[in-house]
Order: C-alpha cells, then structure tokens, then sequence
C-alpha cells in the first residue's frame, strides 16, 4: 500500500536519473535508473507524497479526469489511485487513495505523469520506443497495442541498443535534433516473451493482473542520440506487411498523432510548439515511415528486417 | 431528444457487421468500403478510443478502473463530435464496478439492438473462434464471458462484457432508452422494410431507392467478395474468414439435435420472445430460405 499524506516522510528516500535529470521521490520507482551522480547534487524533479486539492484553483480546461491551468499546472484525478499534481515540470504531488495499488501508482508516474513532465518542459515526448541503430535513435512510434515494444525487442536481439521504452522525448533545440534516453527496460506482454523465446519466470510484472514483464536482460544506451528517423507502427488485423516513406502534411500528421498525452499536452497550451517542432524535425532531415504490422508476433522478424532495409535509404 | 450517440448493438456473431455496411452506404453515399466501417462513429471498445478521450492510456490503470471509466469516454465522444456518430457495441448494457450505467443515458441519442438465433450464433461463433461447437454454446451460457481485455497480450480492444446471451438480449431489451430491436433473420427475408425501419428510427432521411440501392451494395456476396479481394481488419487471425455463410439456418445442419436442445434449454425464454421457433430441429434443413431479396419496385 502506498503511504498517504499522513504519512509522509520528511526527507526523499530515493534518487533516480531519467536523461541527464535527478529525480528525487518520497516513493520507489524501480522503473528507472538509480542516481549515479553527485550524491549532494539538486534534485531537477521531485515526486513528494502529499496532499492536492480537488480542482485546481481557477482552472483554463476541465476534463474527465484532468484539469489544467496555463502551461504549468495539470491535475489527474483518478479514482482508485487519488490525485497527482504536475507544476512547473519540476514538481509532482501524489496524493494517494487509501488501499490505491502501488504498481498502478508507478505505472502512471513513470507513463503519463512523465510525458506531462516533460510538456512542461517544453520537450517533445513521443509515444515512442527508440533503439541505436549505427550510433543513432530510431524511434519506433504508436499508440497502445502497436507493438513498440515487441518491434523494439527483435531489433535488440539483433544487436541493436534499447534508448527509451514507451516515452521517446525528443530534443528539436539541441544542435541535432535528439533523442533522450529513458526507460531502458523493456516492458513486454506474454505473447511477445514466447515469440522472443524468453520465459517469464522471475521477471517483474508491471502491472497487477496482467502478464505484462519487465525485461531488464539488455544493456540500454544512456547517452542522448541524433533522431535518425522515426517509424509509426500501425498494427492490424490482416493487412500485409509494409513499410513506406512520409513527407510534407502526412509525416506531420502521422507524429502528431504519436504526442504523448496530446489531450493533455493540448490542454497545457502546447499545440503551437508542438507543431513548430515537428516541422523542424522535419526541416533537419528527420525520415518519417509508416509501418503497416500484421498482429501477429510471428512476423516481427520479418518486419524489423524491413526497417532496418528502409533505414539504408540515403536520407 | 437530446444529443448522443446511436448505439449498435449485438451480441458477436450476430449481423451488425452488415448493418455498419448498410449505414456507411446510406450516410456516404458509396458502396461500402469494409475496412472503413470505424468512420462511422468506431467501435465502443476502441483502446486508442479511450486513450485519446481521456488523455491517459488505459494500459496504465488497473481493470476496475479502465471499466469504471468507460462512461466518461462516451461522454468525450458525445460531447465533442459533429454528428451523432453510430458506435458499434458487443458490450452488454450493465452496470460498471462503481456501479453505474456503462452507457450513459445522458450520452445516448437511441441503439438499434441486432439479435440472431443463438443456435446460428453458436456456429458462427465457433468458427470465428476457431474452436468446437460445444465451446461456443458454454461460452453463450457463460455470465462472465468476456470480448477483448487478454492478459496474455495488449488488444486493441479493452475488455468488454457479454454475460450470457440470454442476459445480452434482455439487457439492451431493457436499456433506459429508446432501443430499436432488428433480427437478423428479418434482415435476411425483407430488407427492404427492416432497414427502412432501422433508417427511421437512426432519423435518416433515405427514399426507398436509396435503401434499396444500399441494399444491394451490401449483399452478402459483395461483402464476402471484399474480403477475398482486400482483405478485412475486423477479421481475427484465427478465422478463416469474416463473411462465412450469411444464412439464418444454416444450424440445421452444423448443430446436432442434442446442442440445438442445450441451446433451447439455456436460452428459450428469450428465444420465444423474440419470436425463434424453439421447436425447430436440427439436421433438417428447409431450402429456399429468402437470402437476398430486395425491395419490390417503386411506383
């Protein structure tokens, strides 16, 4: 059980790196990496246990189950879980039901509480995986279900390193347009572990209820890369295999798509940056591809070999 | 009446796919594409539905909860599209965790209801699922059968709740809005005035060649032929195909009398109701069955 306010500890217990930041927390979020830094360095982010007030004071959009205030303020609130607030991209505030699950709880602060961090910050997260692929980030996007994951496992087994699972954020200000480096380990479904050859026993589940793993057996990379493409998967039912190249109106459309928490994204006012960065993604040579998936695990392979075929096209 | 969404609803297996064709023609004007049938108003246990109207990915919460939630993303629908969109449902109409309607009312413009003999739903069924006959009847008998929501792997679909078939027909029967019943068997026998009933209660204004032009862009045929040539996404892996048979008694002789009774048996009283002739026996089969009449001529 997760500790409510009443119980909050006075000084963080934990510390975590995600990109180049430390995360401080109240709460163990084994998702990510344990702080290897300074050990008296300031902390960019902190997750306190604490109390949050039901609505926000003054609220710009209020929706099913958020609530947002100018470009800094964003209120989930989530029955069987309790409140989190999200300011400033710096400070998150859980505030947790009682009896609330603590593998949802950090489910959700390492999935969308993350994307809205890094919205907040003026990033570009994905719904993304990304892996190495010749020293660069090839990020594998697409909604829930599209086989991110799955696709991106194949290509480690081939050699390739893991950058991010899930949440691929995307630098368009550095130099090179750039992708951070994230959750490194994967998280995979049952179907895919037995394609992959992999047993699950021993393996962490990241939710409750459902066969879905942690699989922490590859190394990931964790130093930011130059975005070489980006590839939305598009997983159906009987369609064959294919992969083919976008441009213009269509490849901004297809990644617009592919923002992470876009309702709430959208909420916090950042419509206009988002599109001013896809199109410098673009602008700086970005490839963009659309991959038509069969749902069936049986032929990743077969698909992250045309991906990486695509891949040698000059850009 | 109020803004909302038309519900379609049916139990699996049970012809809704033909109505979604039927109504995408009618509103485009165009011969069905049956891969293009979500442009109608999608389907009720769409995951990227969910996840785009509440900004959260359902992948992230617990069961309760993503089914708890269900109603506010019908809601977000209702709310925020041009037209009443017609959202295609296996869900039976129940209750929540928390207790509430899944489909609210306040989101609700009206459902027409698609109901088929169970004992062709029992066939049906087992081929789609690609598994024996006698698994598709204890599944029809099962009150906490499910569709979609694997552990095993992420669905694009979220779990959905059938209970028994029996239970699905009385709860849409039952639903606290106005719900339009259509058999399937109607469908088959005379189009024509079945779905310009359907055309009326969804409010569309269609004249009689219309739907009689719908109707023929719609035969069985032609969309068993689509799926040959194109393909079709609903299709599930394991199915041979999605357009098997198209006929109302075809049972007859896929059922042995001793399954056609344990049918009767678990669901008769419905069945009676609806009007299926529960003395009917398997293994002889009646030739000549309507399959696709059309409309008589105008004028």
């Amino acid at each position: 059980m997760i500790p409510t306010a009443q119980h909050r500890r006075r000084g963080m217990n934990h510390a975590y790196r995600l990109a180049a930041l430390k995360i401080e927390s109240d709460l163990e979020l084994p998702d990510l990496q344990p702080w290897d830094g300074p050990a008296n360095s300031e902390g960019d982010i902190t997750f306190r246990l604490g109390t949050v007030p039901a609505q926000l004071e003054a609220p710009d959009r209020v929706e099913a189950i958020f609530q947002t205030r100018g470009h800094d303020e964003y209120l989930l609130a989530l029955p069987g879980t309790g409140r989190i607030l999200v300011r400033h991209g710096r400070e998150v505030t859980v505030d947790a039901e009682r009896g609330a699950d603590p593998v949802s709880t950090r489910s959700l602060l390492t999935g969308p509480i993350q994307a809205v961090l890094w919205h907040q910050r003026g990033l570009l997260p994905l719904h993304a995986n990304a892996v190495v692929i010749d020293g660069q980030a090839v990020a594998l996007a697409g909604n829930s279900a599209a086989g991110k994951s799955a696709l991106a496992a194949t290509l480690v087994q081939l050699g390739h390193e893991t950058l991010t699972d899930d949440i691929c954020v995307i630098d368009v200000d550095a130099p090179r347009v750039t992708a951070l480096p994230g959750v490194a380990r994967l998280r995979l479904w049952r179907d895919t572990l037995d394609m992959l050859g992999i047993a699950p026993d021993g393996l962490n589940p990241v939710l409750s209820g459902k066969e879905k793993f942690f699989v922490d057996r590859w190394s990931g990379c964790s130093a930011p890369r130059e975005l070489a493409a980006v590839v939305v998967l598009v997983r159906r039912t009987n369609i064959p295999l294919a992969i083919g190249r976008l441009s213009g109106i269509a490849a901004v459309g297809a990644l617009r798509d592919m923002i992470h928490t876009r309702r709430p994204a959208s909420a916090l006012g950042r419509d206009v940056q988002i599109f001013a960065a896809l199109t410098k993604m673009l602008a700086s040579g970005v490839t963009i591809w659309r991959l038509h998936l069969p749902d069936n695990p049986a032929c990743l392979p077969d698909a992250a070999a045309k991906v990486l075929h695509a891949l040698e096209e000059p850009r | 009446m109020s803004a909302g969404v038309w519900w379609l609803a049916s139990y699996p297996r049970s012809g809704n796919t033909w109505l979604r064709a039927l109504l995408w023609t009618l509103v485009s004007g165009k011969p069905a594409d049956i891969n293009r049938l979500s442009s109608l108003g999608g389907f009720a246990g769409s995951r990227s539905q969910f996840d785009n109207a509440l900004g959260i990915e359902s992948v992230a919460l617990s069961r309760d909860q993503e089914a708890n939630l269900r109603p506010r993303v019908f809601e977000v629908l209702a709310a925020e599209v041009e037209r009443p969109p017609y959202c295609m449902t296996h869900d039976a109409y129940h209750l929540t965790p928390a207790g509430e309607p899944l489909f609210p009312a306040s989101a609700t413009r009206g459902a027409v209801y698609v109901v088929r003999d169970p004992r062709a739903v029992a066939v049906s069924m087992a081929h789609y699922m690609a598994r024996p006959i006698e698994v598709a009847i204890a599944h029809m008998d099962n009150p906490d059968a499910l569709s979609g929501g694997s552990t095993r792997r992420l669905s694009n679909h979220l779990r959905q709740r059938l209970l028994r078939w029996s239970e699905h027909v009385e709860s849409w029967l039952s639903a606290p809005f106005p719900v339009h019943v259509v058999r399937y068997e109607d469908m088959l026998a005379d189009p024509c005035t079945t779905f310009t009933a359907v055309a009326a209660f969804l409010e569309l204004r269609c004249d009689r060649d219309t739907i009689t032009a719908a109707i023929d862009a719609t035969t069985f045929k032609r969309l068993q032929a689509q799926e040959r040539e194109l393909g079709f996404v609903e299709r599930p892996p394991r199915a041979a195909t999605f357009f098997r048979e198209g006929r109302s008694d075809g049972w007859r002789r896929e059922l042995s009398p001793q399954q056609a009774a344990r049918i009767v048996a678990a669901h008769g009283e419905i069945m009676r109701r609806l009007g299926y002739d529960v003395t009917l026996k398997a293994q002889t089969v009646r030739h000549g069955a309507a399959q696709e009449r059309s409309c008589p001529p105008t004028g």
